[in-house]
């Protein structure tokens, strides 16, 4: 018998099955539901980071010290999140500045920061500090001046305040007047724009000049991290990899060593996909527990459907029908069971996936996830038809057409 | 070739019209009388001394013990063969072991012990499949629950066998169409079997156990669940397949009347044979 008479054949008695064997499909639906739905979550964070991300400037390479590569969020606006690396490695301002004639660099902006209280009025707070190099500044945090001007060479005690430190901490107009940090004053000159990225700690930072800061640290030897600005027409991550061969030669080091950090923001888009994967995988592996149960349940409307078709079974032995296109027969039918469910399944991801969204998590159900619903579905649906399926196909055609 | 279309070759359709003009059957499955095959015309419907090399069906020494808690002999060491274009009828007390015996002519079921031999060949000796296809290819059946597939039309039920032998869906309309014309069944087509009554459900299910042109029909009391009317209808259906086509038919019945007018009565008391009688002239059935 040809496959699509088969399907026709497993199509029509799905049709006139009872409704008790369909109720089964129910834990299939749920599990298609809850897969897709919880996996739209991630996609949903992972959409919204990637639209942060934007915010950091796309031609920023960041180079900070020490080794566990891709572990650690060092984001082109200078701030970093996350945990420090454990490793050890320093990056000189001397070898800072051997990178400056690298293919592709236009700015180099060799850092030094840290955090400092800041005094203002009777407003004493503890904000992070970036030392950068004006000649850099702002472009070298993906940055504009919002108002005010920006920092000059030479310029020892001015100050550019993150938008957020200038609006929210300090709540006033803040240009030209004089804050404190660790005691030294400041007069501020400029305030920037809004980064409109969560990832970048631009607008939570006060920048002061390099010089500015090695003083106010007493760092003069070692950088905190470097930010490169590439060239226009320039592909950031190639002028990375020749900012890590540079640096390993300095270094003396081999990759698997590496005593640094580089970061684009393809690499951080990267590391932030994996970890939203990982969020993908984990929530969707949950949700594969209840798909599995489900497939208990098509397992047992397909033992109900082949104890109810035992008659039929039996005539179709007595017609000469052969064991395995039995088998095939229902095979196909507990697959069919499975891509209704997957269907239904979806359906309802649609609608518990804009509930989600009304509780205000992002999520977004994408075609591939569809597919990976109803395709899951129907392998569900097969593989628990295998063992009703192979009971309907060894019936004894003459016990089955006395069955009563 | 003729109205069987799909007939397996080594069959032909030596039926003859009885001149009776309002019975479907024999006047369109009689159109051919014989068949050439390279070149020979063959006559099927042989007398039966021709055939002797070759029974259709042989069983030999053939049980069927029912296992379980209390174990039943239903078959003891029964012998029979079977030839081709015989009309026998088997007889006896309910019971008796008819059924398992037909089951037993019909490889629906295997026996637990003697050999059953279908055109000479062993079927114990068989695969699983080979059984299937032999079913499928040679063996019609009707039986007294008619077992038609309640969620098909009734196009579809005489469909089925067709399909499960890998026919091309045109041909398989043409078949249908004339096997439910020829038990007068063509206008409920797309009934279901719960629209039918008895009587046309037993001619639908005749119309399917003749859609692969058997060689052997075996009816397990086909008229058991039919008035009087539509028992005398289903039979001459069943009685015309052997006159008409010389296809070898084996019915159980309970009805006396009914197996008097077959060639052969095999009668079966507590899973034995008691009698095996024949008729003088069996087997002839052309003038
Ligand atoms: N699966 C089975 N297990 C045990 N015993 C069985 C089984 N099938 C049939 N029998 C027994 O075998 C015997 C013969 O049964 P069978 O159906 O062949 O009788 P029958 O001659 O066809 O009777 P009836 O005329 O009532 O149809 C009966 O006594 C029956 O109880
Ligand atoms: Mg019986």
């Amino acid at each position: 018998m040809k496959n699509s008479e088969l399907a026709e054949l497993a199509f029509n008695s799905l049709r006139y099955r009872s409704l008790r064997s369909w109720l089964a499909i129910l834990g299939i639906v749920i599990g298609v539901a809850s897969i897709i739905s919880l996996i739209s979550i991630s996609v949903g964070i992972n959409d919204s980071i990637q639209k942060n991300l934007g915010g950091l400037g796309a031609n920023v390479v960041t180079i900070s010290p020490g080794g566990l590569r891709a572990d650690r969020f060092v984001v082109g606006g200078g701030g970093q999140f996350g945990a420090p690396t454990a490793t050890e490695g320093k990056i000189t301002f001397r070898e800072a500045d051997q990178l400056r004639s690298i293919a592709g660099v236009s700015r180099l902006d060799a850092r030094v920061q840290g955090n400092a209280r800041v005094n203002y009025r009777n407003k004493n707070t503890s904000i992070s500090i970036i030392g950068t190099e004006p000649s850099a500044f702002p472009l070298s945090a993906a940055n504009t001046i919002l108002y005010g001007r920006s920092l000059g060479i030479g310029d020892l005690s001015s100050a550019v305040l993150g938008y957020s430190v200038a609006t929210s901490t300090f709540n006033e107009s803040m240009l030209n007047k004089q804050i404190k940090i660790n005691n030294v004053p400041f007069r501020v000159v400029g305030v920037l724009n809004q980064s409109g990225s969560s990832f970048s700690a631009t607008d939570r930072s006060i920048f002061i000049s390099q010089k500015a800061a090695e003083k106010l640290f007493s760092q003069n030897q070692y950088v905190s991290s470097i930010v490169v600005v590439a060239a226009d027409g320039s592909n950031p991550d190639t002028v990375a990899a020749g900012i890590t061969q540079k640096l390993l030669s300095l270094h003396r080091v081999s990759v698997e060593k590496q005593d640094f950090t580089v970061t684009t923001a393809t690499t951080l888009q990267s590391t932030i996909s994996s970890v939203t994967n990982t969020l993908a995988i984990f929530l969707g592996g949950i949700a594969s527990i209840s798909l599995i149960v489900g497939g208990i349940g098509v397992a047992n409307a397909m033992f109900t459907s082949v104890l109810e078709q035992t008659k039929y079974i039996g005539l179709l032995k007595s017609l000469g029908t052969r064991r395995g296109t039995v088998m095939k027969l229902f095979l196909f039918e507990a697959c069919m069971v499975g891509l209704v469910g997957g269907v239904i399944g979806v359906a309802l991801s649609f609608a518990v996936s804009g509930v989600l969204g009304g509780f205000g998590l992002p999520t977004r159900i994408t075609p591939e996830l569809i597919l990976l619903g109803i395709g899951f579905s129907i392998i569900i649906g097969a593989v628990s038809g295998i063992l009703p399926a192979r009971n309907a196909a060894s019936v004894p055609p003459v016990e089955a057409l006395r069955y009563e | 070739m003729g109205a069987w279309a799909t007939g397996n070759p080594s069959r032909g359709n030596p039926g003859i019209g009885n001149g009776r003009p309002n019975f479907n059957l024999g006047s369109i499955w009689a159109q051919t009388r014989a068949v050439h095959i390279k070149g020979t015309r063959v006559n099927y419907n042989m007398p039966a001394q021709r055939m002797q090399e070759q029974p259709l069906l042989h069983l030999q020494e053939v049980s069927k013990l029912y296992s379980g808690e209390t174990p039943f002999l239903a078959l003891d060491r029964i012998s029979i063969e079977i030839k081709k274009g015989e009309l026998v009828s088997i007889v006896g007390p309910s019971g008796s072991g008819k059924s398992t015996l037909l089951h037993m002519l019909g490889c629906l079921d295997m026996p637990t012990g003697g050999e059953i031999f279908v055109e000479g060949k062993a079927v114990s000796k068989m695969s699983d499949d080979a059984v299937a296809d032999l079913r499928r290819d040679t063996i019609g059946f009707v039986f007294q629950e008619f077992n038609l597939a309640p969620t098909l039309s009734t196009f579809a039920n005489v469909e089925l066998p067709l399909m499960i032998r890998g026919v091309p869906k045109e041909t398989r309309r043409e078949i249908v169409e004339r096997n439910l014309a020829a038990v007068g069944m063509s206008d409920k087509a797309h009934n279901l079997p719960s629209q039918l009554s008895g009587g046309q459900k037993q001619r639908v299910a005749i119309a399917r156990a003749l859609a692969n042109s058997p060689k052997l029909i075996l009816a397990d009391e086909p008229t058991g669940n039919l008035d009087s009317k539509s028992s005398a209808e289903v039979m001459s259906h069943i009685l015309q397949l052997h006159k008409k086509l010389g296809i070898t038919v084996i019915l159980v019945t309970h009805d006396h009347a009914l197996a008097e007018k077959t060639d052969r009565i095999i009668r079966i008391m507590d899973g034995k044979i008691e009698s095996d009688t024949r008729k003088k002239h069996a087997g002839k059935n052309t003038g």
